[in-house]
């Protein structure tokens, strides 16, 4: 790849996503980056909010974490974390929920947990915080995950938030009427689901990025019938990624 | 008991000795949005022990007090891994030689159970959703109590709950409050008023104590009453290196050194030896800090004020009686009044 970097393709990859009307649920790190960039390009006029419970900010600067004073000045309304997750939930809005994970499987089931035995771990992660909680709820989920072959698993180590659960028609079987993952954006492409399987394909892949290199780095097989390959950020959307959305290059590498 | 118009103002260790006992059900009120880590580095000065620890965001305060050895068992949604890649700090440790034990939940269902314990309720539906996954199936000192199933009375639908939580003691740390213990918060709320208010004692640290008058100018920023509060210690600095809206940012490089340094136990018995045992109090701690790194990083994360609009508390009049007797929106006397609902039959004597 040339002209730019992997973090500021997925920025814009999930950016692209979103829509004027979403009501997107942003954490820390990338998912933050695509939401303000969002904001700046593509959808200025959707809300974003934290489960914290800031609410609609202008997002004029980048906030670095969801404790981050730019998460809760200059919002519409400031409220706690029980009421901001209602919101998510609400059956009439469109609301796209942005995640982070460390193992995803096939259906998009998500693993921000823990590495082996739960109890005595090799590797404790986070764990849910809201994920599991948004990945219920929301209308759509968008997940962030670096392209390696130990991150898109067969099994995944631990369940901590359901996504198309075992495919087909599971998920709503559990009493989760509506949601699902819709996108998984990586260093190399994006992922989308089948209809009605829901099993994961690859949608795109980035400019230059051979299909072979994404089959050999993820652990399960995937549909590349339908691959095409992702439009390169345009001068205007990178201009604006490291002039306006990130100039310290907080997040940007 | 907790009083209305008592002086509850005192230091931390003060506090911290009077108000939490060993094996204690011990909350940290904060969550993700700084944290009360004068009071934490004060339980751990006290070697305080045999902890339940809750904790929804474990940022820094769960790292820390596990580093002390004050944590037998814990209950989260999420702790930062603040060892970083390169290793995940004093929680994986801690989990890796099985001494501590811990519960997940996920943030809705980690805050049902404060929201139950707030009301005396003894559990909350939650999402249903939860069922399927290891948080609901893998269990660990809660056992069964962890989520149950009930049928619900009204829809016969099996519903999932989780218990009411009601810690012995919450630790807290807001911007503001009275010397009685009424203290304010803003910015982002995340379940702080219900991790004080489910909990049977609750110590509260800030940045500023003020005059009573300012509380009652701006009560709609309260969010803990004086008459459930048992200490207040008034300790400017008091969430560094997290940080508190209006009075300054996270100190983002100091963060980074305690990663760095949490990464292994050794590294993280030094920085604990250090910041945590090597200073007496926050005054010292600060000293030692501006004495480390002068007071160029301080000032630089430093708020710039950004005020609200105040709130407009007026009414037309403070009396509905004006100076000569009568009632201020109809005009007439006590007397006049009860003489037309006599003569409408509608005066009750």
């Amino acid at each position: 790849m040339t002209g730019y970097t992997d973090t500021e393709m997925m920025a814009l990859a999930a950016g692209r996503l979103i829509k004027d009307g979403d009501i997107v649920f942003a954490g820390t790190g990338v998912s933050m980056l695509a939401a303000t960039t969002a904001k700046r390009i593509y959808a200025p006029g959707a809300v974003f909010f934290f489960e914290t419970g800031g609410i609609d900010p202008d997002l004029r600067e980048l906030p670095m974490t969801v404790g981050d004073p730019r998460v809760m000045s200059g919002t519409s309304i400031n409220t706690g974390l029980i009421d901001a997750l209602s919101l998510l939930g609400h059956r009439k809005l469109r609301t796209i929920a942005l995640l982070g994970t460390a193992q995803i499987d096939r259906y998009g089931n998500l693993n921000t947990t823990s590495l082996g035995d739960y109890h005595r771990p090799a590797t404790r992660f986070p764990g849910s915080g809201g994920a599991c909680d948004a990945a219920s709820c929301a209308s759509g989920v968008i997940s962030f995950v670096k392209h390696e072959k130990r991150r898109f698993v067969e099994k995944l180590d631990y369940l901590t938030s359901v996504g198309w659960y075992r495919g087909g028609d599971s998920r709503r079987r559990l009493g989760l009427p509506r949601g699902g993952p819709i996108a998984v954006v990586t260093n190399l492409g994006v992922m989308k689901f089948d209809d009605p399987t829901k099993e994961m394909y690859l949608a795109c892949r980035y400019p230059g990025v051979p299909v072979e290199t994404i089959l050999e780095n993820t652990g399960f097989p995937v549909d590349v019938s339908r691959t095409v390959e992702a439009e390169p950020p345009s001068a205007e959307e990178l201009r604006i990624l490291r002039k306006e959305v990130d100039p310290q290059h907080l997040i940007l590498q | 008991m907790a009083n209305n118009n008592e002086n509850k103002v005192m230091s931390a260790g003060e506090a911290i000795s009077r108000f939490v006992t060993d094996g204690d059900e011990l909350i940290i009120g904060n969550y993700t949005v700084g944290t009360c880590i004068e009071l934490v580095y004060e339980i751990c000065r006290q070697k305080k022990k045999g902890f339940t620890l809750y904790s929804q965001s474990g940022i820094l305060d769960v790292d820390i007090l596990i580093n002390a050895g004050c944590v037998d068992r814990l209950v989260t949604t999420y702790t930062l891994r603040s060892g970083g890649k390169k290793g995940g700090g004093a929680l994986e440790r801690a989990l890796q030689a099985g001494t501590v034990e811990i519960e997940d939940y996920t943030n809705y269902n980690y805050n049902a159970r404060l929201v139950a314990g707030m009301h005396g309720f003894s559990f909350m539906q939650v999402f249903e959703g939860i069922m399927v996954t290891d948080l609901f199936k893998k269990r660990s000192f809660m056992g069964e109590d962890k989520y149950r199933v009930i049928t619900c009375p009204y829809t016969g639908k099996n519903v999932v709950t989780v218990p009411a939580a009601n810690p012995d003691v919450c630790i807290v740390h807001v911007p503001r409050a009275d010397k009685y213990g009424n203290a304010q918060y803003w910015g982002s709320m995340g379940s702080v008023a219900a991790a004080a208010l489910c909990s049977k004692k609750i110590i509260v640290s800030c940045e500023e104590i003020v005059e009573h008058d300012v509380i009652q100018s701006s009560p709609h920023f309260t969010i803990i009453p004086a008459y459930r509060v048992n200490a207040v210690v008034e300790v400017p600095w008091g969430a560094h290196p997290t940080e508190v809206l209006g009075y300054y940012n996270r100190d983002r490089s100091f963060y980074g050194m305690f990663m760095a340094a949490n990464a292994s136990a050794e590294g993280a018995k030094k920085w604990m030896d250090e910041w945590v045992f090597g200073c007496e109090d926050r005054k010292a701690y600060l000293e030692h800090y501006i004495e480390r790194f002068g007071m160029a990083p301080l000032n630089k994360i430093r708020a710039r004020a950004f005020y609200s609009a105040p709130a407009n508390y007026g009414s037309a009049f403070t009396s509905v009686w004006d100076e000569t007797g009568r009632e201020q929106t109809m005009g007439i006397t006590l007397d006049e009044m009860e003489t037309i609902l006599k003569e409408r039959g509608l005066l009750y004597e």
